[in-house]
């Protein structure tokens, strides 16, 4: 095992996409995943809602929609997403952007996902 | 009459509590920026808000993020000019951060 696969990342958004602390946590994703390093992406709280489809460029959320970068981790060898359960049903979302192949995290599966990634981020 | 204008998510309990704990009959709230999060269906926070103190959020913040399907029927919407019109029919208007 590489030093790389032994410290895995773990980048948590918890904050809602309009947050500059959002792109920043995602540009850092993908710039650590360009390295291979082995990323996992999790979004909980407000963080769920990068996951909503049809968000639109404006004035105030400036560049490319999140949810547009969001459709491109797979490119970047990011498949571990996940998504808190519990945000999701707190803010009755239903429907995620169908480009982001995100899993369903418990409450329990958090815990997991905290104690098996030895870096962790969180914005 | 007094037009609140709230920009924090639910999340942020304490913009909100400080804007509820203040409203009077016939106050107008208005959603902007991430407040507009607050205007959806599944938001608890805007069915303990009493039935005569209209609710309003901008149109171009629900569209930048995707809202539109899961706004509260409760929400007029509306667009920069109707935020003028709302500051000019009300007497004061307070930023809840």
């Amino acid at each position: 095992m590489t030093a790389a696969a032994a410290n895995p990342l773990l980048m948590i958004f918890s904050r809602a996409p309009s947050s500059t602390l959002t792109r920043d946590i995602l540009d850092a994703s993908l710039a650590a995943a360009a390295f291979e390093l082995p990323t996992t992406l999790l979004f909980i709280d407000d963080g769920v809602y990068s996951l909503l489809p049809d968000q639109q460029p404006s004035s105030q959320c400036a560049g490319t929609p999140l949810s547009d970068t969001l459709g491109a981790l797979a490119i970047y060898g990011i498949d571990h997403v996940f998504v808190s359960q519990e945000a999701l049903q707190k803010r009755g979302m239903t429907e995620l952007n169908p480009c982001i192949c995100a899993k369903i995290a418990t409450r329990e599966d958090i815990t997991s996902l905290i104690h098996t990634h030895s870096r962790i981020i969180t914005i | 009459m007094l037009l609140h204008i709230l920009n924090k998510s639910p999340e942020h309990e304490a913009a909100l509590s400080k804007c509820f704990h203040t409203l009077s009959k016939g106050d107008k709230i208005l959603f902007i920026e991430d407040g507009v999060y607050c205007a959806l269906t599944s938001a608890h926070t805007i069915n303990a808000i009493a039935p005569d103190i209209d609710l309003f959020a901008l149109e171009p913040d629900i569209t930048a993020r995707g809202l539109t399907p899961h706004l509260s029927p409760r929400i007029k919407v509306i667009d920069f000019d109707g935020f003028v019109m709302l500051t000019e029919t009300c007497t004061t208007s307070v930023s809840w951060i």
